[in-house]
């Protein structure tokens, strides 16, 4: 089952402005936040339950001054 | 008037052995992964790997890297390449110091390539010919090759490198402000590379 990206970005835009949210060649799923109003938990509860049934490892994630990156897996 | 020493030879290079462009593959392929040789996510990025060469007496000029599931095109701009030789086997700590603080140098680290613009070629061994040859003499069997990513911005759609699995033979640093400082982490997938000498 892909990811819902719409339903993802309008829950994520709750805390942030998406700047990027897709795949790229199925071999990772990027999401990158400016502004992120809130902490790293509460965004893993928000894109876990859209990105991990198919990207199950969340390879790295950073928070600086509101800009929030994380890479998905396979 | 000009006047030529008919006398003087302006060397090549320091290095006692010549280059004889012969190619070398330094491990095994294992994987790939988006650390090397730098992680195209962050504006900024150091890789570091260390190496056991087997070989002495080396003019490197160069190495050739592999890469993949790069969108065609994909560039990184402002990278350099430092090697040096240290004494350690391995990164000490799980979480290895960006300065290279925490390891033994036997041969200072040297800027062997300046500041370049690495353009993606995905699915070849891609040569990097370095700007100063670096000269192994054998004096220690660990080589650390230095990846430094100054591009200072990101994009989407980069890919990953070839790897070996080696453990704790790899470190990567990345940020976004500014360029790495403080510690990394440790890996144990140094970056697959062949050398030029």
């Amino acid at each position: 089952m892909a990811v819902d990206r719409q339903a993802l970005v309008n829950e994520l835009e709750q805390h942030g402005t998406v700047v990027f949210c897709d795949s790229h060649l199925d071999m990772y799923y990027l999401i990158v936040m400016e502004n992120w109003d809130t902490d790293i938990p509460t965004f893993d509860s928000i894109a876990d339950k859209y990105v991990l049934q198919d990207f199950p490892n969340q390879g790295i994630i950073t928070l600086e001054n509101g800009v929030l990156k994380t890479q998905y897996n396979p | 008037m000009m006047i030529i020493n008919p006398y003087r030879v302006q060397p090549t290079s320091s290095c006692a052995t010549p280059a004889t462009g012969t190619v070398t593959q330094i491990g095994t392929f294992s994987t790939t992964t988006a650390f090397v040789p730098t992680y195209g996510l962050y504006n900024y990025g150091i890789s570091a790997n260390i190496y056991s060469f087997g070989l002495s007496n080396l003019q490197i000029t160069g190495i050739q890297l592999q890469v993949t599931g790069y969108t065609p095109g994909y560039q990184y701009n402002n990278q350099e390449i430092w090697m040096g030789v240290i004494s350690n086997a391995t990164f000490p700590t799980t979480t290895p110091q960006v300065d290279f603080s925490d390891l033994t140098f036997v041969v200072p680290l040297t800027k062997v390539k300046n500041a370049f613009t690495y353009t993606i070629t995905n699915n070849i061994w891609q040569q990097i010919n370095f700007d100063t040859p670096f000269c192994y003499t054998g004096t220690s069997n660990y080589v650390l090759l230095v990846w430094k990513n100054y591009d200072g911005s990101w994009t989407s759609g980069y890919g990953n490198g070839q790897v070996a699995n080696v453990v704790s033979k790899g470190m990567y640093a990345v940020s976004d402000p500014a360029f790495p400082t403080g510690t990394g982490t440790r890996t144990n997938f140094p970056m697959l590379i062949k050398i030029v000498t």
